[in-house]
């Protein structure tokens, strides 16, 4: 027995030293691969855009808000975007107002106040949590959210830019919530052991010691979460109402109580019905290009703000 | 929004259409279903496959030539034609009406307005139209909230056209919503809305006003009688489009759907059947 278990043993690793060329083809090729996707996707929908990218009209595009795909006779149609834009960027302000403290404290009790069981059973919960669909989430803006705005604030319609922020806030939460935990337990023990040793409260402990200490995936973990919010669309769909106007004065907090729309709720629910190869289904691309342009540009402040706080690590 | 539905016959040989892939309007996909299922009992070799992804969609699935029919609730425009001939040999797209929709006017069940007219309704979709509370229309003082389809689906357009007229848009204020359903249920909710939506969609929590063509003239609800008779202002035919005159399994298919069981079906499903 014992010589035949031997044998086999020594066949595997002989057939895995024959394999090790192959496995390190697919290791290497599962690594560009995620390059060769992102390329793809950019090839793509450049590819759906391009046609239309030098007849649009950029100035209507950015800076009006008359979004007439397909027009009535004798009109031509217009491509104002703005009230989208205003859409995806309020939700996302609201949302990371709401779900970065809510994330940030859930993740400093997870790691540093809670123990044992509880401990445990939070973060099976909070990954629970993340694995919750958007449509469902979209369903309970709809449904058990739509209600409650209507009663608390006395409004005719419950679907908007606050139920949209409050639905993307909670699908933002369990992923903010997961890497800033990470973060935290990456702290070496020795910090608040030093810390405890000069007299420091857990609170000042948290604030004054951990905090810094962790910045770098404290930020990461908001930057994805504001990446979340900028993406997410078949919940804001349901939940923000698909209104098309711009709010005549921004520091009324009654533009809360608006319903808004965002750049992903009109690709989804346009892209269906119109054209395809026509203008409008191009300038859906576009739109789609304008999301891209939008995740670069959070991506890379969120490098450029990890390598700066990385950078001040080093030289203090 | 993409519900997909199969009816799987008996497995025999794969003949040339003895399977009929179907994509098309989001209005249509209840019925199409519905018309799969029940062809089932009359052809059970014949599996049919229907999508609701949109008359956009479903047409440049027909260009593609991924399905053998597609099914609209509006025309075929120029380009499309076009685009059809150019993948298909030079073959035309064949344009077959199925059914009549109407497109009813939804407010919430509690509102005391009964009935509306065109010149009215153009005041509160159009753009620059004066109506936007109800007491203008003899309800209480209630802010409108205006909903409708998304900006470019078929009746989106339909129901432009008809309300408001040559050239005028509608107002901004008119809120998109994801699907004929989410129309109905926002009206269903909401105290002071307004919307409209195929009348298949029409169900007893939602209330319906009567629409007029003229202001003091008299007001039709969207049923069987008032669209097949023409005294319903908003009603439209609903398409089936071929590539060329079809043929085999899907000529049979397109027989029995503009046949008596068919258009059973089409009542069933609280569309308008063909006159008879």
């Amino acid at each position: 027995m014992a010589t035949k278990k031997t044998s086999l043993r020594g066949l595997g690793a002989k057939f895995l030293d024959g394999a090790e060329p192959l496995i390190r083809a697919l290791i290497y090729a599962s690594g560009w691969s995620s390059i060769v996707f992102v390329a793809a996707i950019f090839f793509f929908i450049f590819r759906e855009a391009w046609p239309i990218l030098p007849r649009v009209n950029w100035g209507e595009f950015f800076f009006t808000n008359d979004w007439v795909p397909v027009p009535a006779e004798g009109n031509k149609a217009s491509y104002g975007a703005m009230s989208m834009m205003y859409g995806t960027i309020s939700v996302t302000i609201v949302s990371m107002v709401i779900a970065v403290p809510l994330g940030l404290g859930a993740a400093v009790y997870i790691s540093e106040f809670a123990t044992g069981k509880v401990k445990e059973s939070f973060k099976v919960l909070i990954e629970l949590l993340a694995a919750i669909p958007s449509i469902v989430w979209g369903f309970i803006g709809l449904v058990v959210l739509n209600p409650i705005i209507q009663d608390v604030f006395g409004v005719a319609v419950g679907v908007n830019l606050l139920n949209g922020s409050i639905v993307v806030a909670f699908m933002a939460v369990p992923m903010i919530v997961s890497i800033s935990e990470d973060a935290l337990r990456a702290v070496p023990d020795t910090y608040r052991e030093a810390a405890l040793a000069l007299g420091a409260s857990k609170w000042q402990i948290v604030y004054k010691v951990l905090f810094p200490a962790a910045k770098n995936g404290l930020l990461a973990a908001c930057m994805l979460g504001v990446g979340r919010a900028v993406g997410e669309t078949m919940a804001v769909l349901m939940a923000t109402g698909n209104g098309m106007v711009i709010p005549e004065n921004f520091a009324n907090p009654a533009i809360l109580l608006d319903k808004v729309r965002t750049l992903t709720a009109t690709i989804v629910s346009e892209l269906p019905d119109s054209v395809h190869g026509g203008d409008h289904y191009r300038m859906l691309f576009v739109i789609g290009i304008v999301l891209l342009v939008f995740s670069v540009v959070i991506n890379v402040t969120s490098d450029i703000i990890v390598k700066g706080v990385k950078g001040d690590q080093k030289n203090a | 929004m993409a519900l997909s539905f199969t009816s799987c016959g008996k497995k025999t040989t794969p003949t040339s259409g003895s399977a009929i892939q179907i994509n098309g309007s989001d209005t249509m996909l209840q019925v199409g279903i519905a018309w799969a299922d029940a062809y089932k009992a009359v052809n059970p070799d014949v599996t049919i496959t229907v999508n609701g992804e949109g008359s956009g969609t479903g047409i440049a699935a027909l260009i593609n030539g991924t399905i053998e029919i597609s099914q609209s609730s509006r025309a075929l425009k120029p380009e499309e034609i076009e685009s059809i001939k150019a993948s298909h040999g030079g073959v035309a797209p064949v344009e077959h009406i199925v059914g009549y929709d109407g497109i009813a006017v939804f407010v919430h069940k509690d509102n005391p307005v009964k009935s509306l007219s065109i010149p009215q309704l153009k005041e509160i979709f159009g753009e620059g139209g004066s109506i936007d509370n109800w007491n203008q229309v003899g309800g209480p003082d209630l802010k409108m909230e205006i909903v409708g389809r998304n900006n470019a689906s078929g009746t989106y357009v339909f129901f432009r056209n008809i309300v408001c007229g040559k050239g005028v848009e509608f107002k901004n204020a008119v809120s998109p919503m994801s699907g004929s359903t989410a129309v109905v249920e926002f009206c269903t909710t909401t105290p002071a809305a307004i919307g409209y939506s195929g009348m298949g969609y029409v169900n007893a929590n939602v209330g319906l006003v009567g629409v007029s063509k003229e202001d003091g003239g008299t007001a039709y609800e969207p049923n069987a009688e008032s669209v097949g008779s023409g005294t319903f202002p908003i009603a439209r035919p609903l398409y089936i489009f071929t590539v060329g005159e079809p043929t085999g399994a899907t000529k049979d298919y397109l027989d029995w759907i503009k046949g008596p069981s068919g258009q059973k079906v089409v009542e069933a499903e609280k569309f308008v059947a063909l006159p008879k």
